[in-house]
């Protein structure tokens, strides 16, 4: 019986174990790894993808996904820089709303005009990225905000950052909008059965809709953050932010298949590569190596996953 | 007097491009009635039914609910009326739990929130409602941990959950044991007190006539009659169904030629136990039972499409395996699946494109197609089981579903193989296209091409083969073979079987 | 109606010919010799890529590696003609100095054929989504590309033979175009006219189907991706022949490219449809729209957003046609 539960532990949190242990080994070989500024760094950096990342697990549970993510983020931190002359407000809002805009219109074109969300998404990408490179006139642009500053940089209680908080924030409320909304579990049925959830009366062009815009609003939020540290957007920022969402995602047991997981499990499979990735840095592994494995990952992770379906699936 | 019934169907017509599916069908519905629709496949007993669910616009004809006319577009319309359909496969969210499957599209809300999920109410009512129709099922359990009986009463319980005031159910025994029908048909006898009428489309005459208050049947598209409960005996039913009186089909003496193909011990953990049968030359073996006995999943395990376990298997005295099909196919065995559309046809392709398919396999080694050698042998054997076409350049989706199936027969001569398994070769097939496919096996059975058969219509496989190998549950338990043939005695020993396992 | 049937099955043809006249008279200097054949060159690179991703796509899949497979070859087969290893992190100990002409050729041929291997094996065996395995090939070999040429730009030395695979011409026509028509008709025929193009179009049409006719559906598949791969390092080739250069983001982003050439020339992505031919027409009408705004001046960060609306409206077209035809 105990044995039992034992291994059912292993199994649901199996995400959970194996960070514990890759930061156990890192804690021996790399003591610099348990320092704070090193935990928060990480911290820091999982809260950029795990905020798009909620968008995507929305989107995957609808049976979606959304290749324009990265650019969307940068487009955000573009136009936050191009309107800060009319105040840091105005700036923030317009980016939010841009970023929202095209999100949308990918699920206009996914839901509506039903072009399948690979070339939606991939062609909302490459316009966007186009965009940015008009509007930043192919160079780096930077722009200079004390008070967006001192949210980048600053803490809650003098320890935890603030963008850590935000991501937080977002992740509890959007897995409570996800378990315990309607909308949310209207979102599952969808990705279970499109036509039924259809024939039932769900408004699935409604929903994936909403899925698309969620997304484009939180890439808005990532790139005001990222905007918050790094002060500046070029056309070249942003390309591997699709790989670490996704994998992410999919690393967290969201599976491609859609109807299943939790913003919760996301998060455990954005962790997760967020921790990979600081232990690459800090066993001095070269930034292309690590894209390397960063991508034979994502093939390994889609492997299992799919081999998983298979196995359920085969009739 | 006409006040009585709560639906009236009036001279409703639907074409599908160029075929009626129904040519003026009228169809009543009394309050707590069951009334049972039953016709042969292509009758118009399910587009019947999807026109009144909304699935599909009526072309002429009216639908008339107490009296008043109504106007029924697209499934809400029909959900509005309190008229629900419980459909076979694809409505259902196998990954959700019971109660939001109970409420899907309806989820409770709490109050003061605006979109929050109640979820204490949705199970509660779940309960309730699963209560009302006496089933023991947990309403949180997930919808894939039950069994495919328990996942349909969920669906008699969405159904109910609503106003529900109609029930339409299409075949809904056909993937259910003897025991599991049973208990829908108390789940049906509970709606009846409820006052809730059924509409039961069933090929299966031997429950209708147990459960229907009514009788309507369907043929090629119109009503032939609609009888009352014991006013009607089993054979004229029959005879209503297939416009003529069946004739007892005539057994040839069995010269029995060489074994061509024997199986020892094909197990399929849970499914099938231990099946052995040897296959003569020229003769037609079919494998019976009702659903769920493992007919179906031991013709697949047998040609490599479901994992199993065989322990002999010989061809023409060699030992062989197969475990994909193209093992099959390299022995001369070619097989035609249960389904049409998922599983056997090429949209987009020509008829040739289509037809060719595993006569390409034989040119795989000279690796270049000749255009001509493969225009010719499909030509050959498409003419040779008579595919009404335009041209064998056309597209696919041009044939009649009675037309593509005879081409996917002409897709298995192409390769002139020794052994045919067809697996269901009628499904979903008019009339007229049945008789020709018929004649098409006899006449490959008489060529010597040994076949192995199973069909959804026990009749069909009791009509054609020469020897027959009864199932139930996984296991043989008859083998009858040329007079002892009979749809009566195949009925006689499920039935024993089904009853024995009741008991034991 | 005729017409329009012939309208219908020919449309991008159709397309082309009108804003070929209307850029004719309109554009300055595009329709003079050099310009066009111009676009004829400017098309072939890509178009080789363009033709060998048809086929994967036509099968059902996509191949998002395409473009690193290019970067990855480029940086291979100049790491292998050039006198100067020191740039690169090869390290060659007996022939070091020595270009090696054999390697150079072969090397990435068998890089982009191993690349299509594995995503073939991966996709196949587990009925993966291609877009987001092959998603992750694009990392991990540019990766790969930008470890071996060590994050910079590589040079290569003159070398006669690779020269001659840039420069040759034929009628004022470089040779390699010539090369990519040539790849086109081979691979056309091996669609049309063989056993394996015609189970690359069932397993398209329906999987299901053709693993139940025992169509041999894996090895068909990782072939497609292997040609896909092989295409890719064949466009590389001929690149570094031209441009004597090559970096770990050389051929950033032509996987957009050719899948844009691909639809646009009305190759499903749902598979079952399509011809080399066809994307053939996709690839040059995607270069002269592009060559137009150059001649234009439109700046070069335009010709993104074109991209996106340009596939974006082929989609629209296609889905709007078929509806009508249903």
């Amino acid at each position: 019986m105990n044995g039992r539960r034992f291994r059912a532990i292993i199994r649901d949190q199996k995400i959970l174990l194996i960070i514990l242990a890759i930061a156990l080994v890192l804690a021996v070989v790399r003591p610099v790894f348990i320092s704070a500024e090193n935990l928060f760094n990480i911290l820091f950096q999982v809260s950029i993808t795990s905020i798009i990342g909620i968008g995507m697990t929305f989107l995957m549970i609808g049976a979606d996904f959304d290749l324009s993510v990265g650019s969307n983020m940068v487009f955000a931190t573009t136009v936050a820089i191009l309107l800060q002359g009319s105040g840091l407000g105005a700036g923030i809002a317009a980016a939010i709303l841009a970023s929202t805009v095209a999100g949308f219109l990918n699920g206009v074109f996914v839901a509506k005009l039903r072009i399948n969300s690979f070339i939606s998404t991939l062609s909302m990408m490459i316009f966007l990225r186009g965009l940015v490179l008009i509007l930043t006139n192919k160079q780096t642009i930077s722009g200079s905000s004390d008070a967006l500053f001192s949210f980048g940089y600053g803490n809650l209680f003098g320890v935890i950052p603030y963008p850590v908080v935000l991501a937080a924030a977002l992740l509890v409320l959007f897995a409570l909008v996800l378990a315990r909304t309607v909308l949310g579990r209207n979102l599952y049925a969808v990705g279970c059965n499109e036509k039924a959830a259809r024939m039932f009366g769900i408004d699935v062009a409604g929903l994936k809709i909403f899925a698309f815009s969620l997304t484009g609003f939180l890439c808005g939020a990532s790139g005001i953050v990222l905007l918050s540290r790094l002060n500046s957007a070029s056309g070249t920022y942003g390309i591997d932010t699709n790989l670490d969402v996704i994998s992410g995602v999919l690393l967290g047991g969201i599976s491609l298949s859609g109807g299943e997981g939790s913003i919760f499990k996301a998060f455990q499979g954005i962790l997760l590569l967020g921790v990979l990735s600081n232990a690459m840095i800090l066993l001095h592994v070269t930034p292309y190596l690590q894209q390397v494995i960063k991508g034979l990952m994502l093939m390994t992770v889609v492997s299992l996953d799919s081999y998983q379906a298979k196995a359920a699936a085969f009739r | 007097m006409a006040g009585e019934a709560l639906l009236r169907m009036r001279e409703v017509r639907k074409t599908f491009g160029g075929t009626v599916a129904l040519s003026g069908v009228d169809f009543d519905l009394n309050p707590g009635e069951v009334h049972a629709i039953i016709g042969e496949n292509g009758a118009g007993k399910s587009t019947l039914m999807k026109i009144l669910c909304g699935v599909y616009p009526m072309d002429g004809g009216s639908i008339l609910v107490e009296g008043e006319p109504v106007r029924i577009q697209l499934p809400k319309d029909a959900l509005a009326l309190g008229i629900n359909m419980i459909h076979q496969e694809f409505a259902n969210f196998s990954k959700l739990s019971v109660a939001e499957n109970v409420f899907v599209g309806r989820l409770p809300r709490k109050a003061g929130f605006p979109l929050a999920l109640d979820s204490r109410d949705l199970l509660l009512r779940t309960a309730e409602v699963l209560g009302r129709l006496r089933l023991p099922i947990d309403p949180g359990a997930r919808l894939d941990s039950l069994s495919v009986a328990q996942q349909q009463l969920v669906e008699v319980a969405k159904a109910l959950s609503a106003n529900l005031r109609i029930l339409i159910m299409d075949e809904a025994t056909s993937s259910l044991n003897l025991r599991e029908s049973e208990q829908l048909f108390a789940t049906i006898e509970a709606l009846k007190v409820e006052g809730i009428s059924v509409v039961y489309i069933s090929h299966r005459l031997k429950e209708v006539m147990d459960i229907a208050d009514r009788i309507t049947v369907l043929r090629d598209g119109a009503n032939v009659g609609t009888f009352p409960r014991g006013h009607i005996e089993e054979a004229a039913i029959i005879e209503a169904m297939l416009g003529r009186r069946l004739r007892a089909a005539v057994k040839k003496a069995a010269t029995r030629g060489p074994t061509v193909f024997s199986v020892t011990g094909l197990s399929i953990p849970g499914k099938v136990r231990n099946l052995s049968f040897e296959l003569h030359r020229g003769e037609i073996l079919g494998i019976t039972g009702l659903s769920g006995s493992g007919k179906e999943l031991a013709i697949r395990g047998l040609y490599g499409l479901w994992p199993s376990r065989i322990e002999r298997m010989e061809c023409n005295g060699e030992q062989v395996s197969i475990s994909h099909p193209s093992d099959g196919l390299s022995l001369g065995i070619t097989y035609l699946a249960e389904e049409r559309k998922n599983m056997s046809v090429f949209p987009q392709l020509t008829i040739r494109e289509n037809a060719s398919v595993l006569w390409m396999r034989s040119v795989w080694r000279r690796f270049v197609v000749s255009r001509r050698r493969e225009r010719e042998a499909s030509l050959q054997s498409l003419r040779r089981v008579n595919v009404k076409m335009a041209g064998a350049e056309s597209p696919v989706d041009s044939l009649s579903g009675g037309n593509q199936q005879k081409m996917l027969l002409a897709r298995l001569l192409m390769v002139q193989p020794e052994i045919v398994i067809l697996n269901d070769p009628t499904r979903g097939v008019d009339v007229g296209s049945k008789q020709e496919i018929y004649q098409i096996i006899y006449q490959l059975a008489r060529e010597g091409v040994s076949i192995i058969m199973t069909s959804s219509e026990i009749p069909e496989v009791t009509a054609l083969a020469d020897r027959v190998i009864v199932m139930s549950k996984g296991h043989k338990i008859a083998e009858l073979s040329d007079a002892e043939v009979t749809t009566d005695n195949v009925l006689a020993l499920v039935t024993q079987a089904a009853a024995a396992d009741e008991h034991g | 109606m005729k017409l329009q049937n012939l309208l219908r099955r020919e449309a991008i043809l159709a397309v082309f010919i009108v804003l070929f006249v209307i850029c004719s008279f309109f554009v300055p200097s595009f329709f003079t010799a050099r310009n066009l054949i111009n676009i004829l060159k400017q098309s072939a690179i890509i178009g080789l890529v363009v033709a060998g991703l048809t086929i994967t796509v036509i099968a059902g899949n996509v191949d998002l590696s395409v473009g690193s497979v290019v970067s990855f070859a480029a940086v291979i087969a100049l790491t292998y003609t050039h006198a100067d290893l020191s740039q690169t992190n090869i390290s060659m100990t007996a022939q070091e100095g020595r270009p090696l002409l054999a390697l150079a050729f072969s090397l990435p041929f068998l890089m982009g054929a191993a690349v299509g291997l594995i995503n073939g094996l991966i996709i196949s065996r587990f009925q993966a989504n291609s877009v987001i395995i092959t998603l992750g090939a694009l990392s991990a070999v540019r990766g790969g590309a930008l470890l071996v040429a060590g994050g910079k730009v590589i040079y290569g030395v003159k070398n006669p033979v690779f020269a001659a695979l840039g420069q040759a011409q034929l009628f004022t026509i470089p040779v390699y175009v010539f090369i990519f028509v040539a790849a086109c008709i081979v691979l056309e025929l091996l669609l049309r006219r063989t056993s394996f193009g015609r189970y690359v179009y069932l397993i398209g049409a329906n999987l299901k189907a053709a693993i139940i006719a025992g169509v041999p559906v894996a090895r068909v598949q990782i072939l497609t991706f292997v040609i896909s791969g092989l295409m890719a390092a064949f466009a590389a080739l001929i690149l570094v022949a031209r441009l004597n250069t090559a970096s770990g983001l050389i051929g950033n982003g032509w996987e957009f490219d050719a899948v844009t050439a691909v639809v646009i020339g009305g190759t499903s992505l749902l598979g079952g449809r399509g011809s080399v031919i066809k994307s053939f027409q996709g690839a040059i009408l995607v270069t002269m729209i592009i060559n137009a705004m150059v001649l234009l001046n439109i700046p070069s960060s335009y010709q993104y957003v074109a991209k996106a609306l340009i596939i974006l409206t082929a989609v629209l077209i296609d889905i709007r046609t078929r509806r009508e035809a249903a």
